[in-house]
């Protein structure tokens, strides 16, 4: 079945319920690779991140969405879309920001006795993110006391290189932002995941949770 | 010259009006010319809506890098997102000029479609309050028309759109002949109930009227709920002009569709007062060429239809073409936007919506309908509606791993959001003329927008987020917040105004009929026409005046009066 057949049996109401079953992903991605440029596929080049950052970078978006029942941010190629954000998308400072807080990664790493973050045992790389979770709650506490409080001094710009106080531009807060939505707009997240369906099929405006 | 094509009829456009039109012009007989700027387009190749995220580069989140080069303006518009940027125009070869601190946010879309493609689909009625309102303030020009004038024609041209919505009953909200409404979740009607005690019963929420079909409806299917609608829609479930009024127009046999076709300036003609001819500019080719038809119809869309007269200025009409009053380019209106207050709702968290519904909730108007309200005129409603948190609020939470995970999945609190859209008064000073030295990618005068919002529109917004909020509040929600910050004019992209209608020719560029003073073969039946600019989206009101002008201009053919 090619695209336009696709999109003829849509305008057909009968076929609509045969349609939902199929998975959205794969009937309505039908001839859509000539027409788009295209998410990462599996020959993705990487621009950004070389051999050992992409592997620290899989391995930490894996501890925050591992597998469960549904599958992690590892095989759902969270990897490849941080690179195209990094390469394309955002600006300079923030990729600059990014690089180094891989490289902290494996600073405190070192500071452990390990040559770098993917050489350091399992029980201290959970340590370190545990380190970075409670740095960003700590930060994130700060700002909302700074918040309420009337301002003493001019707000100081933060620089690439310099400790953000904003919780949004901290390493940390990046990583786990862009690994949540690499992920929650992977077609595992989407369809696994969060169980939805490109094309629902019907509005109900309130039902119970079981109700998919 | 005298080899330049002849119709019937040339509609400039066919974007809402155009397509309106197209349809009515060949449907009652007219050899009838459509000239669109734009390129075509192909529902096949170019509707996008079911296209996944992970088909595309950057995941749904956009090109960012190029559109902050060419589509620094475009990319304000919540629809011109990654699929959906490419229907609006790029923005380096359609520049307008504004003072510095005097922002205007000109959204638009340049194809066979226009805007059509990319509309919000929320579809209200005027009332006679709006009608009546300018003569009742001695605001602008009396407006010729009442509701009685156009009430068929909303009739006329609802049933073919298919409007989706629930009657209420409302004088200042006219119910039409409504598909059923969509369902309100479960936090909207426990809204819904819980306003019907407060307020002295001024305040009710209801389900959004819209323009998408809640059933099968004049051979276009039933909306499936897929969500993205600004991407197009294969189906044709929702109203544009390319799934409906222009494939209506094709069926006569007597439509000529003509893309990539800039209009540059109308020819008028002094002796007969007449415009004679449409200049035009081949985008492709860059040829001249000139086309001429008994009726105008311009429908190129408020700013643009208003561009095409101040460009076409002769020395009778120095500053525009039918600019006899000096009203042409003035009284430029949009509606008040981003002001409105969300709040938290308890409970219901066994239970969630199912389907992307592509429309929202609708507080109609309640101020200045029974009570004069001591600081300003005119009204504003409110669009919103009810959600549960998704994943992303997970940025904002602690922790990481397997828990984290299975507690971002779950759907989190209920949240609604309200938003007020708000009158604008049209006053001589907001305006457009012709900017001296910048011109578009084809050599067509640029635009220099002048518009800032006024006393009475500066008095409504402080009024807008707290009623929202004490609206939230009414209904039980928590940690209700106001936004007070507001939008630039023109980002609503409900501008209207700058050839208005009125009764008396030194006062507006056209009569009740939507013709030119000036000429009387031009009709000017887009948002440029408006005198006020109600609170209500006015798509709508645009094609109910269009179709109404059609018939009066055919049946003013028949007796040789054109």
């Amino acid at each position: 079945m090619d695209r336009r057949d696709a999109l003829r049996l849509l305008g057909s109401a009968v076929t609509l319920p045969a349609l939902l079953h199929a998975s959205a992903g794969r009937l309505f991605a039908l001839g859509w690779d000539d027409a788009l440029a295209g998410g990462a596929g599996t020959d993705y080049q990487f621009q950004v991140l070389d051999p050992r950052q992409r592997e620290t970078v899989a391995t930490v978006a894996d501890l925050i969405l591992p597998e469960t029942d549904t599958p992690g941010a590892r095989a759902a190629r969270v990897d490849e879309f941080i690179d195209i954000v990094l390469a394309e998308w955002c600006d300079d400072d923030y990729r600059v920001r990014f690089l180094a807080g891989l490289a902290d990664l494996d600073a405190r790493a070192r500071a452990k006795g390990a040559s770098d973050y993917l050489g350091a045992p399992p029980a201290d790389r959970v340590a370190i993110l545990d380190a970075l979770d409670a740095e960003l709650t700590a930060m994130r506490e700060s700002a909302r006391l700074r918040a309420q409080a009337p301002a003493t001094a001019p707000a100081v710009a933060a620089t690439p290189t310099s400790a953000p106080r904003v919780p949004s531009l901290q390493f940390y807060y990046m990583f786990r932002s862009l690994t949540l939505t690499g992920y929650f707009t992977s077609e595992p997240g989407f369809t696994l995941a969060l169980r939805q369906r490109i094309i629902p099929g019907r509005l109900l405006g309130c039902v119970p949770l079981e109700v998919q | 010259m005298s080899a330049a094509p002849s119709y019937d009829a040339i509609v400039i456009g066919s974007g809402i009006t155009g397509g309106w039109a197209a349809k009515e012009l060949t449907e009652k007989g007219l050899r009838t010319l459509v000239l669109e700027a734009g390129r075509p387009i192909d529902p096949g190749e170019d509707f996008v809506e079911h296209v996944p995220t992970w088909e595309m580069r950057y995941h749904g989140q956009r090109d960012r890098r190029r559109q902050l080069i060419d589509q620094p303006v475009q990319r304000q518009c919540y629809a011109c997102d990654e699929m959906a940027s490419k229907f609006f125009v790029n923005d380096l070869e359609h520049p307008y000029t504004t003072d510095p601190d005097k922002p205007f946010i000109w959204i638009r879309g340049r194809q066979v479609g226009g805007k059509s493609i990319m509309w919000a689909r929320q579809t209200y009625r005027w009332s006679d309050l709006d009608f009546e309102a300018n003569v009742r303030e001695g605001v602008g020009v009396d407006w010729p028309i009442r509701y009685k004038d156009i009430a068929p024609w909303y009739d006329y041209v609802e049933d073919f759109v298919g409007v989706s919505g629930n009657p209420e009953g409302l004088s200042q909200l006219p119910d039409g002949k409504f598909l059923p409404p969509m369902e309100m979740n479960c936090v909207e009607q426990h809204v819904r109930e819980q306003l019907a005690g407060h307020f002295g019963g001024e305040r009710m929420l209801t389900i959004g009227r819209c323009a998408v079909l809640t059933r099968d409806h004049r051979g276009r299917a039933a909306c499936h709920y897929c969500g993205p609608c600004h991407r197009g829609c294969v189906q044709f479930s929702y109203f544009s002009s390319i799934g409906s009024t222009l494939p209506a127009a094709r069926a006569t046999g007597r439509l000529t569709l003509r893309p990539h076709s800039v209009v540059r300036r109308l020819v008028f003609d002094p002796a007969t007062r007449r415009i004679s001819g449409v200049d035009v500019i081949d985008a492709v080719t860059r040829e001249y060429l000139e086309f001429r038809g008994r009726i105008i119809f311009l429908c190129a869309s408020t700013l643009e239809s208003t561009r095409i007269l101040l460009n076409s200025a002769t020395p009778e009409f120095p500053d525009g073409l039918a600019n006899s009053s000096g009203e042409l380019g003035h009284n430029l209106m949009d509606h008040h936007f981003e002001v409105g207050a969300d709040g938290e709702f308890d409970g219901f968290l066994d239970r969630h919506p199912i389907g992307n519904r592509p429309n929202g909730v609708y507080v109609p108007r309640f101020r200045n309908v029974k009570a004069a309200h001591p600081d300003f005129v005119r009204g504003y409603g409110m669009q919103g509606g009810a959600w549960r948190d998704g994943w992303d609020r997970g940025n904002d939470l602690p922790g990481y791993g397997a828990d984290f995970k299975q507690r971002i999945i779950t759907p989190g609190p209920w949240r609604m959001s309200l938003e007020a859209f708000g009158e604008c008064l049209p006053r001589h000073d907001n305006y457009v003329d012709l900017d001296p030295e910048k011109t578009d990618a084809w050599g067509v005068p640029a635009l220099r927008i002048r518009c800032t919002w006024g006393d009475n529109e500066r008095a409504m917004k402080k009024d807008m987020p707290v009623t929202a909020g004490e609206m939230l509040e009414a209904a039980g929600a928590r940690n209700v917040k106001l936004n007070t910050n507001g939008a630039a004019p023109g980002l609503c992209i409900h501008e209207m105004g700058t050839a208005r209608m009125g009764k008396d020719p030194k006062t507006s560029v056209l009569n009740g009929w939507n013709q030119a003073h000036d000429a009387k073969n031009l009709f000017v039946p887009d948002g440029a026409s408006m005198a006020s600019s109600g609170c209500q989206n006015p798509s709508i009101t645009y094609m109910a005046l269009t179709a109404r002008a059609c018939d009066h201009a055919v049946r003013e053919m028949r007796r040789h009066n054109l």
